[in-house]
């Protein structure tokens, strides 16, 4: 028996040493094309196998003398009319009408500058390099004795297209969000900044998938350090595959323990916008409408699209009210469970009473109470976003309506639990962005006031406290503006300041250029002499 | 050589001396076991007396640039009886924060969690405390802010609420005490509410512009003042002769507060707000204490040094008062004493050798 | 991940290491309303009544609008000393007694009489228990207070706390919190004072009343005021906040009501080579409620006679109750401490006779009173 583990327990030594050796993403040796048109098409069948989606079509073109050549591209990634009337016809029929000029046994010059119709055509090599294009799909062609490969252009895909984002909805304000492919995406970007300033650069992660990633930001007002910053801790990573924006998040985020998250990221060119045009860097992922933006401070949470495009008195007391919210979905459970086991007395006479007897016949102590109600209404949201929307919402309905009221003629819960647990529930949904630190807010509060009442709360909230001073996101405070205190930057944070009234952008990130507007810009009455 | 490597600007140096005098809020019961009608005013002259050593501190400081007191007590004493000095000063501020800690603990046992030992509850508050350490200076001063902030806004509110159960007569006659007992409760004001903040001479050389430290100090105690102030006009105008046999005065005006019986008996948020700002001069006074023996013992980083440190103060929480009412009485008789051994003394006398020794001198040749 | 692991469990230790020990369900406390305080059987025992709320009888979803019985629970315990008697009420409670939410401390007069120190200090020390909740004597026995059917209210003692916030419209008893009371105990010379709480009426006809007002020497009853001499208590200490005046119509044929709507007081000390006196000034403002007689009496002429009137009535009802807390030699308007505050240095010498100074003291009073208003109309109908 003993010897047996033991056994175990060497094999996956011995195989961990193994895997330690080969290294999954050394660099593979570099394949140059040859100049026999057959030994390359070896090597490609070799490389591709029996992949059924990938074309390779042999032709015949010029006349004399005649030159085969190979065509290969991925089905469904290229678009085949582009193929069809701008690749193979010109070289099949066009070649004719054009007289051999000099000795080349084919005339490569001439076909790429005068032939073929298309708007970008590359010349390589390397056969790694075509592989990959061709696999995000480009066209490849080769001919007969050249050692160069030539990468067409002729990327089209089949894609969702811009449509209205399912989160983050608007009144007022730009509907279109972005979408799954990289090029429509910088292309909303581009629409909304026409400054030859918005960079946009590529960098490529996945030894598997070769995602394209691509970093936004505008070279005049972002932090040098901060793009640098942003490519050092891209260029960190070492893996096979990025299949959304929320792999390379945790890759490269500040406080990888954290409960708060210290990358933003939004599926709206507005927003993404706004934020690059206040000093934010943008990282834009292919393959997922959520685009990332660094730094990211808590604040920024508490703001959202619309605040910006409504009356900003309104604007103002939302977001006051979002502050309120969110409190009151971490503090509810915890504050209950403290005043009704700790500290009875703040409860008033006059509700003491109707409190009292909703407990009186109850079976389970409060605490569990609150925590069974807390558990199923998490499970009742999960159940509601998972499923389809049509039935989603019926279990919303049998799930809090019937089961709520349910539970409370049966005499299981309480009312008044009830309430605060759909008052809790209410307004988690407020704070979109925080809504998964404020969960995990809730039920340490609700623990530490379940175990101490009212000093397991302070305790709690300064903890909290402490852990979001000491986070830190791209160099910038998490708290920041408000520890460390900006009195300048204090324009957007509890309240929404007129557009005319905010001159500078924030100045926590360390911008280059902090003034985004002129002087006294607020609208005054014409003058008189203008009138008369 | 200093341990402390963040550096802080000169609000947030400000606003965190502000809420370590804020938290002296709960050792209100001292003072008014002598006298209640004057405390208000009181508060006021010792921060005048006050004053004058800060200005003992600013002196020092201005001396030795960029030395914070560990530091400074090396060059003025020399390399053994500079560390015995420091040595001493580690062990009063040691004391210190199992001092406040206890008075914090014996305040929410004593009014709030009665069945509930006093060690749990340190243990607890030690937890953040510890936290808070290992965070650093940086973040100290930046989460100090917000809870000065938050303090303050509390007092306020509290202070409005109460206003209406204030009677002016409780004030009058002012000043009508003993000279003795004047200058009892102006000691007891000076040392515990102010003088124990001699502390911040080890951060003060992380402060960024030098230059304008006295201005920074002065703003720093006047705004933690300001609540103190509030604090002691509600006790007294509400407790009047009450307030001499209580406990925890605050506590019992907390709890008298009522606006329209809705917003009454609210007195466990308060406490809880509150409960920030002395969690914060803990926290300082627990922080110069693992600096400071970090710099003594010479080692690279303070940071092993603070679970050791908790240990000793877990360990003396419990025994180093018998009883919440010894740790009153002896806060009025003997505490002021040996607090100002460290506080007003040592410093002074630092002062003092460095003058005999020539250090004024030998800077002024520096400059010229 | 070590370092996550570690501070969790810290985290952990923590909390389970200040593990509820203070805490408790609603169902596990019987949350007291009112406390009354009687003589015992024997001389030296107490009998302690408390009011507990019954949450079966409230409202609640389970079991509907309500039930017939009773909401409260009037459980009575005796013993020598005070907290003993207290937790004694477990012997015969399923649920340990809280005393957070009481509102009013009630002693029975004989209990005044032999002194309240031996039977506050629990309600003054014990964190449950508040020093803003009422206290009253009873005239009678206290614990019967509770007994009586509350009006308005579920619980008699609720309706008994409301009562004592609906004094303030008639300024006719000195309604006090522990607080002030304890305020005035600790004071070398103001006496404390309280409300008298006594039962009206027969069997199932019984009402509570509260007026007239209990002055005591230190802690030990010894006399009371009637309603007139409480309200002449009232505008000395600046209590008076609402009230009714009757006085004789100008033509002498009927009576005018004036309604009280703002008062002023200021009590001042003076020494004179020796000689302490004191001017009291009283300045009220009024309104012409009701009247009975039919002349007009909105004419300014007329409003002057009335508060001419006033004057003399608020005058009447301030001497009475002077000459009473003269008899008493209770110094119950504080005039001591007014003393004090003036007069520091002297007040040294005259504090320790302030019981043979204060009943012979000079106080001269002034009310200047203004009736204002007539209401909504100028004349009597016919």
């Amino acid at each position: 028996m003993f010897h047996y583990f033991k056994k175990i327990v060497q094999h996956l030594k011995a195989e961990s040493l193994n895997q330690r050796r080969e290294d999954p993403f050394a660099e593979r040796p570099e394949f140059v094309l040859s100049s026999d048109i057959d030994q390359n098409l070896t090597k490609f069948r070799e490389i591709f196998g029996a992949s059924n989606d990938i074309i390779i079509r042999e032709i015949v073109f010029g006349q004399d003398p005649q030159v085969r050549g190979i065509i290969m591209f991925v089905d469904g990634l290229v678009d085949k009319k582009t193929i069809n009337l701008s690749i193979i016809k010109p070289l099949m029929y066009d070649l004719r009408l054009i007289r051999s000029l000099g000795n080349d046994k084919v005339p490569m010059e001439q076909i790429k500058t005068a032939l073929l119709s298309v708007g970008e055509i590359k010349q390589t090599p390397l056969i790694n390099k075509l592989v990959d294009d061709c696999l995000s799909g480009e066209t490849f062609f080769i001919v007969d004795g050249l050692a160069e490969g030539f990468m067409i252009s002729t990327r089209a895909w089949e894609n969702r297209g811009v449509q209205e984002p399912q989160t983050e909805s608007v009144v007022r304000g730009p509907r279109e969000g972005f979408c799954e492919t990289l090029r429509i995406n910088t292309s909303l970007l581009r629409r909304k900044i026409k400054n030859p300033n918005f960079i946009m650069e590529n960098v490529e992660i996945g030894k598997r998938t070769k995602t394209s990633i691509c970093i936004a930001y505008l070279k005049d007002i972002a932090d040098p350090v901060l793009i640098d910053e942003i490519k050092v801790r891209l260029g960190r990573i070492n893996t096979d595959s990025i299949l959304e924006s929320g792999y390379i998040e945790q890759f490269i985020e500040d406080a990888p323990y954290s409960i708060f998250p210290t990358v933003a990221n939004s599926e709206k060119p507005d927003v993404i916008a706004a934020k690059i045009l206040e000093g934010r860097a943008a990282i834009l992922v292919d393959g997922t409408p959520f685009v990332l933006s660094v730094p990211m401070v808590f604040v920024e949470s508490f703001q959202t699209a619309e605040d910006y495009y409504i009356r900003h008195t309104l604007a103002s007391l939302t977001r006051i009210m979002r502050y309120f919210s969110y409190l009151i979905t971490t503090l509810t459970p915890a504050l209950y469970i403290a005043i009704l086991t700790f500290h009875q007395e703040i409860i008033p006479i006059s509700l003491m009473f109707t409190l009292a007897a909703s407990e009186e016949q109850l079976p389970l102590p409060v605490f569990f109470e609150l925590l069974t109600m807390m558990i199923t209404f998490d499970i009742l949201r999960e159940a509601g976003l998972r499923l389809p929307r049509l039935v989603g919402q019926a279990i919303s309905i049998v799930g809090a309506l019937v089961m709520g009221e349910a539970a409370v003629a049966a005499g299981i819960v309480s009312d008044f639990t009830v309430i605060v647990i759909a008052i809790t529930a209410v307004s988690s949904f407020v704070v979109a962005p925080q809504e998964g630190s404020a969960t995990m807010l809730r039920y340490i509060y609700f623990l530490l006031a379940g175990f101490m009442g009212g000093i397991g709360i302070t305790v709690g909230v300064i903890g909290t406290l402490i852990h979001l001073a000491s986070l830190r996101s791209f160099g910038t405070p998490y708290l920041s503006p408000l520890a460390p205190f900006a009195p300048c930057d204090q324009k957007d944070v509890f309240i929404r300041a007129p557009w005319w009234s905010m001159g500078t952008r924030p100045r926590y990130m360390g911008v280059r250029d902090l003034r985004r507007q002129g002087h006294r810009l607020r609208p005054h009455k014409p003058q008189e002499e203008h009138l008369s | 050589m200093k341990l402390e490597k963040d550096m802080i600007s000169n609000s947030q140096m400000a606003f965190l001396l502000g809420i370590y005098i804020q938290g002296a809020i709960f050792c209100t019961a001292l003072v008014f076991h002598i006298t209640s009608r004057s405390i208000s005013l009181i508060s006021l002259t010792s921060l005048a007396v006050f004053l004058t050593f800060v200005f003992v501190y600013i002196k020092l400081m201005r001396l030795f640039p960029g030395h914070n007191l560990m530091g400074l007590n090396d060059i003025v004493f020399g390399a053994y009886i500079g560390k015995a000095v420091s040595g001493l000063y580690i062990f009063f501020l040691v004391v210190l924060t199992v001092a406040n800690l206890r008075l914090l603990c014996d305040y929410v046992v004593g009014n709030y969690m009665v069945e509930t030992p006093t060690i749990a509850i340190a243990i607890v508050f030690l937890f953040v405390v510890v936290w808070a350490v290992y965070a650093g200076l940086e973040v100290m001063a930046r989460i100090g802010m917000l809870f000065f902030v938050i303090v303050s806004v509390f007092t306020g509110v509290i202070f409005l609420l109460s206003l209406s159960q204030i009677e002016i007569t409780n004030f009058l006659p002012q000043f009508d005490i003993s000279l003795i007992d004047f200058v009892r409760t102006n000691h007891i004001i000076t040392t515990i509410f102010f003088g124990e903040s001699f502390m911040f001479m080890m951060f003060i050389p992380c402060m960024k512009q030098q230059n304008r430290l006295g201005r920074s100090l002065l703003f720093g105690l006047i705004a933690g003042e300001i609540s103190l102030i509030l604090s002691s006009l509600m006790i007294t105008g509400v407790l009047g002769d009450m307030a001499s046999i209580s406990n925890s005065p605050l506590n019992r005006v907390l709890r008298q507060v009522d606006l329209g019986q809705v917003l009454s008996r609210m007195e466990f948020i308060v406490t809880g707000i509150l409960t920030f700002s002395v969690f914060m001069r803990i926290a300082v006074m627990y922080y110069a204490a693992t600096i400071g023996l970090g710099q003594l013992l010479g080692l690279k980083s303070y940071k092993p040094l603070v679970i050791p440190i908790a240990a000793v103060v877990l360990g003396l929480v419990v025994p180093i008062f018998y009883t919440p009412s010894a740790q009153i009485a002896c806060g009025i008789s003997t505490w002021p004493f040996f607090s100002s051994f460290f506080t007003f003394v040592l410093p002074v006398v630092t002062l003092l050798v460095a003058l005999l020794r020539g250090f004024f001198k030998k800077r002024e040749e520096e400059c010229g | 991940m070590k370092k996550a692991a570690a501070v969790l469990l810290c985290a952990v230790i923590a909390l389970v290491a200040a593990g509820c020990w203070s805490s408790g369900e609603l169902n596990e406390f019987a949350f007291v309303v009112g406390v009354a305080v009687d003589q015992g059987s024997a001389p030296e025992n107490i009998l302690l009544t408390v009011q507990v709320a019954k949450p079966s009888g409230f409202k609640s979803s389970i079991n509907g609008g309500g039930s017939d019985e009773e909401a409260y629970w009037n459980i009575s315990n005796e013993g020598e000393t005070l907290f003993n008697t207290v937790r004694g009420f477990t012997h015969e409670s399923g649920r340990k007694l809280d005393f957070q939410h009481n509102t009013i401390l009630i002693y029975s007069r004989d209990i005044a009489k032999k002194g309240l120190g031996d039977c506050m200090d629990l309600f003054i020390r014990d964190h449950e228990f508040r020093t803003s909740t009422w206290i009253a004597i009873a005239n009678e026995r206290a614990a019967d207070v509770f007994g009586v059917d509350a009006g308005l209210e579920t619980l008699p003692a609720v309706e008994i706390d409301k009562m004592m916030d609906a004094q303030q419209y008639n300024s006719q008893s000195y309604t006090i919190e522990l607080l002030d009371f304890l305020k005035r105990l600790k004071s070398d010379t103001t006496a404390p004072i309280a409300p008298i709480i006594s039962i009206r009426g027969e069997g199932d006809d019984q009402d509570i009343h509260i007026s007239g007002t209990a002055v005591f020497h230190k802690d030990r009853f010894i006399g009371e005021l009637g309603g007139m001499e409480t309200r002449g208590l009232m505008w000395v200490t600046g209590n008076v906040k609402s009230g009714i005046i009757v006085v004789n119509c100008p033509c002498d044929q009927g009576k005018a009501e004036l309604e009280i709507f703002q008062a002023k007081s200021t009590v001042t000390p003076v020494l004179k080579d020796g000689d302490l006196s004191f001017l009291i000034e009283i300045k009220e403002k009024g309104n012409l409620g009701s009247q009975t007689c039919r002349e007009n009496l909105a004419p300014t002429k007329k409003l002057e006679a009335l508060s001419e009137r006033q004057n003399k009535a608020i005058k009447t009802e301030i001497e009475a109750a002077l000459k009473k807390a003269q008899e008493l030699n209770a110094d119950i308007f504080g005039f001591g401490e007014a003393v004090y505050r003036k007069y520091p240095k002297q007040w040294k010498s005259m504090k320790d006779q302030w019981s043979e100074i204060f009943p012979t003291l000079d106080v001269e009073i002034k009310v200047q009173s203004e009736v204002y208003g007539t209401g909504n109309i100028t004349k009597p109908v016919n």
